[in-house]
């Protein structure tokens, strides 16, 4: 699968043991002490997160993961998740 | 100097303003103000009558304000007042005859500006039977005439724009500080109607806000303001005219970003911030109420009240400190 050119390669959570997290109505409160920013994580970007702290992996990897096959929509959807957890720093490169 | 404000002939005000500073006790903050326009240490002294003066001697300030005239032609020609604080003047001169509304505006901003040892959210806070109702500022919804209503039926006011917090206050108390309440435009006359005897100052018209007159803290919110409240619920209030009374409850998570969105320093408070403005609103209910009718709002506000302080029993007991 092919991505923007910003999302090449593979990629890690980053800082995942410091976040601080609240959840309420499917919404996770993500407070990152690194950047001080908060972040308004869905279940899918919060999971993600969780499981690439564990395992590092690239797009194929998450779509594997997330099961997704090779609906299109739902390969741009990962696209743009994983694009805005890079942008939010809270992913890095493996 | 002990005594309250209130207590003190105004001429001795006068000149300690004009003087060393009228140093005075408003919550958990001392202050001292330097000015020479008469008029607005007698409004102080009938808005801030029952907080105490501090003694000069022994009594050190939190923060310095001051108000003097330009030295420009604005001396004489439409007389102007501006504000002093670490020895600048950071805005823009107002008339020289709404010196009050600028000191107000004054000493909210330096709070605003250094009070980081609270995490400071920007809402309205009442209390009753220890508990505590926050109402965040929500632009146009009515929640300071709200709040001076609820004041003047009896609950006790912390403060009209300022929920303070000790982060790391495990009970997560908030703290009053019990100044008087500007209120805007057609507040002004909804609240007289409201309460003929309300204590109100004068009508400063045309100021950024509008026309703007404060409405003191009731004798019994400055008698307390070293009594913190247990948080209970929130309120995000939203006058809309001709309109039935409707109570919904929020989710966590819209209010959590409106809180943290509204605070005054919630980013610069870092991890404490996010615990504590997180466990805040786990701890309490949140709802939403359209409302046009002052007393109808009210006894809803009452009853709910009473609902959720009778859910927490053996927790209400004010704690000082």
């Amino acid at each position: 699968m092919r991505g923007s050119p910003l999302i090449e390669g593979r990629w890690r959570a980053r800082h995942y043991e410091q976040l601080l997290q609240q959840t309420w109505d499917d919404e996770s409160f993500v407070f990152n002490p690194a950047s001080g920013d908060t972040h308004v994580l869905n279940p899918v970007a919060m999971q993600l997160l969780e499981w690439l702290d564990a395992t590092p992996a690239d797009l194929d990897g998450m779509a594997e993961w997330l099961d997704i096959g090779n609906d299109p929509v739902a390969r741009q959807v990962l696209v743009q998740q994983v694009e805005q957890l890079v942008l939010t720093g809270l992913l890095c490169r493996a | 100097m002990p005594g309250l404000i209130g207590e003190q002939a105004l001429a001795e005000l006068a000149r300690l303003a004009r003087g060393p500073g009228l140093r005075y006790r408003t919550g958990p903050f001392n202050l001292c103000l330097r000015c020479d326009n008469a008029p607005a240490i007698a409004l102080l002294q009938r808005m801030y009558s029952h907080q105490p003066l501090l003694d000069p001697a022994t009594d050190t300030c939190d923060f310095h304000l001051g108000l003097r005239r330009p030295r420009n032609l604005r001396r004489w020609w439409r007389p102007q007042i501006e504000l002093i604080s670490d020895a600048q003047s950071p805005f823009e001169p107002f008339p020289r005859d709404h010196a009050f509304a600028l000191m107000e505006w004054g000493s909210n901003w330096q709070i605003a500006m250094q009070a980081h040892q609270f995490l400071m959210l920007h809402s309205a806070v009442v209390e009753k039977d220890g508990y505590a109702l926050i109402m965040p500022a929500m632009p146009g919804s009515g929640k300071s005439t709200l709040c001076a209503a609820l004041m003047l039926r009896g609950w006790r006011l912390l403060s009209d724009e300022f929920g303070l917090i000790r982060p790391l206050d495990r009970a997560l108390r908030l703290h009053p500080m019990p100044r008087p309440t500007p209120l805007k435009n057609r507040a002004i006359e909804v609240i007289r109607r409201f309460s003929p005897d309300a204590v109100m100052g004068p009508v400063f018209p045309k100021t950024r806000k509008g026309d703007v007159a404060h409405l003191a803290a009731s004798v019994d919110s400055q008698l307390r303001a070293q009594e913190p409240a247990l948080p209970g619920w929130f309120l995000f209030p939203r006058y809309q005219p001709g309109s039935a009374l409707q109570l919904e409850r929020l989710g966590r998570g819209w209010i959590f970003l409106k809180l943290t969105g509204n605070s005054f320093n919630y980013k610069l408070q870092g991890a404490r911030g996010f615990r504590a403005a997180s466990e805040l609103v786990r701890r309490c209910l949140g709802y939403s109420l359209e409302y046009s009718d002052l007393d109808r709002a009210i006894a809803r506000i009452e009853s709910l009240h009473a609902e959720i302080v009778r859910q927490r029993p053996g927790q209400a007991t004010p704690v000082s400190g």
